[in-house]
């Protein structure tokens, strides 16, 4: 990205000022190295987002932002909804509440090493992934609306995992106000077959040793030990959430002139949110949210018993799980007074601070936990909010390493089998149906996330907790 | 099925119609390029099934007939490429061989494939639906229609 649009606020947030149909300025946190490798359409893009009606504060980009669709990946915005204000496909994105859920196993080192060959292959076994997996579980029309309107709850119903699993999941496992209705028949189709499955891509499930801990005050609230292992499962609402962003995607964009809207990208499609439109997106992400939540609620059950099998003193606690594509209706003190604003994320973790009434009630001293999912071969990190980010971000920080370059890239200059054999000699074993992907996915193809979350505590969006390195990663 | 009298375009000569990827760093552009509008669609949907395995390798053994409509050429792409993964999603199959009747904004397809073989198809990711980003359907100045657009994967 060139220097020369932006303007240095502080070493690591740089602003654009309002220019042409702009209506607050963006904002951009990241240090110069970041800035140097961001693609010029990260401020294009994060420029359009501040032109759209009802826009409050600033349309900001994350330290790990990359060229996305309308929003930048690694964008936030909020819109006021009685200023006119809008909701977007662009803000949520195809995979709707795609996110990260993060189980303390309770184990060490010491306990995997015993069985980590076994362990890898039972995973495989047990966890459905990659193009063409079905799970186990396959949906009437009745069970559909059921797991739409319930979440992570319904799943908890039919036998999938413990009850104190829901206060570690945002909104208690359970989105209120999801539409069934709003879900197209299609979108419901491709659903029938996936629930707990893994997808493809950057999805995975890892098992990880808690490599360092940089806060030990926080590290001790979330149960959290060097040496310790954890297992990360990064995943979203399959089928139905890419089905609904592509019917919400078209009926935006053709309806964008009858509500007098100016899209300056057609991927920034949008409705007003009190339209019927608006409120039809609105109830069908919320299902979406529903349908990722009870998703990773069944991959955790998978999980649990793997590891029940082969290590029965697994304790398999859930620390945590939120997401990063999502659409929220949250209360923000902005411009002098607290507003009720619908906050985008788009690749963007939500990052509530100390106190916050949202936090389970357990970790709310020290900040809702920040799971950021890295490369295969990389580090993952755990971070809390920041207590005081809401002025920054509406309490929002990075979700991932962000790509450095295309999977096409990627695919020339690497060799699936390769990758596997070099992983292996570093005593990470990676189980994928396909070598292609496992080149598309190589850790190169990555930015550094080391850098990226280093910026995010810096600028006060997250504090660091816990480094996670991989022993186990399970691709699609 | 084809009851409309549709002009029926197909790329002529093999080295006339053409695909390739190009670059956005998160995910895969597709384009497709031929003399005509059907074939550059044809092609457009080569482009996005090389993003997911070889299109080469898919036995075309199996027809299934689509329709779809848009108020313009480019949503007609983005609906056309988007109903090829809803299609590949719900059957589980991948699709190698096209043939397109494209007028007034207007598509029948007639498409070939077979269901997906993990091993040998070696899937390297499903694509969830066709955006808008970098989306574009045109005339070039050596006659060929260009269609292409970003996939999200």
């Amino acid at each position: 990205m060139q220097f020369n649009q932006l303007v240095k606020r502080s070493a690591f947030e740089w602003e654009i000022p309002p220019t042409g149909n702009m209506r607050v300025p963006a904002i951009i946190y990241a240090s110069e190295e970041l800035i140097k490798q961001m693609d010029d359409k990260v401020a294009e893009q994060a420029m359009n987002v501040a032109s759209l009606p009802g826009i409050v504060g600033a349309s900001y980009a994350m330290p790990d932002a990359h060229w996305g669709y309308g929003f930048p990946i690694g964008g936030v915005a909020a819109f006021d909804p009685d200023e006119d204000g809008v909701i977007s496909v662009g803000g949520v994105g195809f995979d709707i509440s795609c996110g990260v859920r993060t189980i303390c196993t309770g184990l060490q080192r010491q306990h995997i090493d015993a069985v980590k060959r076994v362990l890898s292959e039972n995973l495989c076994i047990s966890i459905p992934a990659g193009v063409g997996s079905t799970g186990s579980l396959h949906l009437t029309k009745h069970d559909m609306d059921a797991m739409l309107l319930g979440g992570a709850r319904w799943a908890l119903e039919r036998g999938y995992g413990r009850p104190e699993d829901l206060s570690r999941i945002e909104e208690h496992g359970c989105m209120q106000g999801a539409k069934p209705q709003a879900v197209s028949i299609r979108a419901k189709k491709r659903q029938l077959h996936e629930m707990g499955t893994l997808g493809s891509g950057n999805h995975y499930l890892e098992v990880q040793e808690i490599k360092k801990i940089f806060n030990k005050t926080i590290a001790a609230a979330f149960g959290l030990v060097e040496g310790d292992i954890l297992v990360s499962i990064h995943c979203g609402s399959r089928g139905l959430g890419h089905q609904i962003g592509t019917d919400f995607l078209r009926e935006m964009v053709v309806s964008a002139a009858q509500h007098n809207i100016r899209l300056p990208d057609r991927e920034l499609a949008c409705a007003p949110i009190k339209s019927r439109l608006g409120k039809d997106y609105l109830g069908a992400i919320r299902a979406g949210i529903n349908c990722a939540l009870a998703n990773r609620q069944i991959l955790t059950h998978l999980t649990r018993n793997v590891f029940k099998q082969l290590l029965p003193e697994a304790s398999m606690d859930l620390l945590y799980d939120v997401s990063h594509n999502t659409c929220k209706l949250e209360q923000h003190f902005i411009d002098g007074r607290q507003r009720e604003v619908y906050v985008h994320r788009k690749g963007a973790t939500r990052a509530f601070g100390p106190g916050h009434a949202d936090i389970p009630e357990a970790l709310r001293s020290v900040g809702q936990p920040v799971l950021i999912g890295g490369s295969m071969g990389t580090a993952s990190y755990i971070l809390a909010g920041a207590s005081d980010n809401e002025h920054r971000s509406f309490s929002s920080a990075c979700h991932g390493a962000g790509r450095a370059m295309s999977r096409h890239a990627a695919s020339k200059r690497w060799r699936g089998r390769d990758v596997v054999s070099e992983l292996e000699e570093r005593g990470i074993i990676i189980r994928s149906p396909t070598y292609r992907g496992v080149a598309e996915e190589a850790p190169g193809a990555y930015k550094d996330i080391s850098i990226v979350v280093d910026v995010a505590e810096q600028v006060g969006l997250a504090k660091k907790v816990a480094r996670l390195e991989p022993l186990i990663c399970i691709k699609g | 099925m084809f009851k409309m009298s549709f002009e029926h375009h197909k790329a002529s000569t093999p080295d006339a119609s053409s695909w390739e990827h190009f670059e956005h760093q998160a995910d895969i552009g597709v384009r497709g390029l031929s003399y005509t509008l059907a074939g550059a669609f044809e092609q457009a949907a080569l482009a996005m099934i090389g993003g997911i395995t070889d299109p080469k390798a898919v036995v075309c053994r199996r027809q299934i007939e689509l329709s779809c409509e848009a108020p313009d050429v480019e949503l007609l792409l983005t609906e056309w490429l988007n109903l090829l993964v809803y299609e590949m999603a719900v059957r589980k199959m991948l699709f190698g061989c096209f043939e397109l009747m494209i007028k007034d904004n207007h598509l029948k397809a007639k498409i070939w494939g077979e269901p997906i073989n993990r091993r040998r198809h070696q899937p390297a990711v499903e694509i969830k639906g066709a955006t808008f980003t970098e989306l574009k359907v045109a005339q070039q100045p050596d006659g060929r229609w260009l269609a292409q657009c970003v996939v999200d994967a």
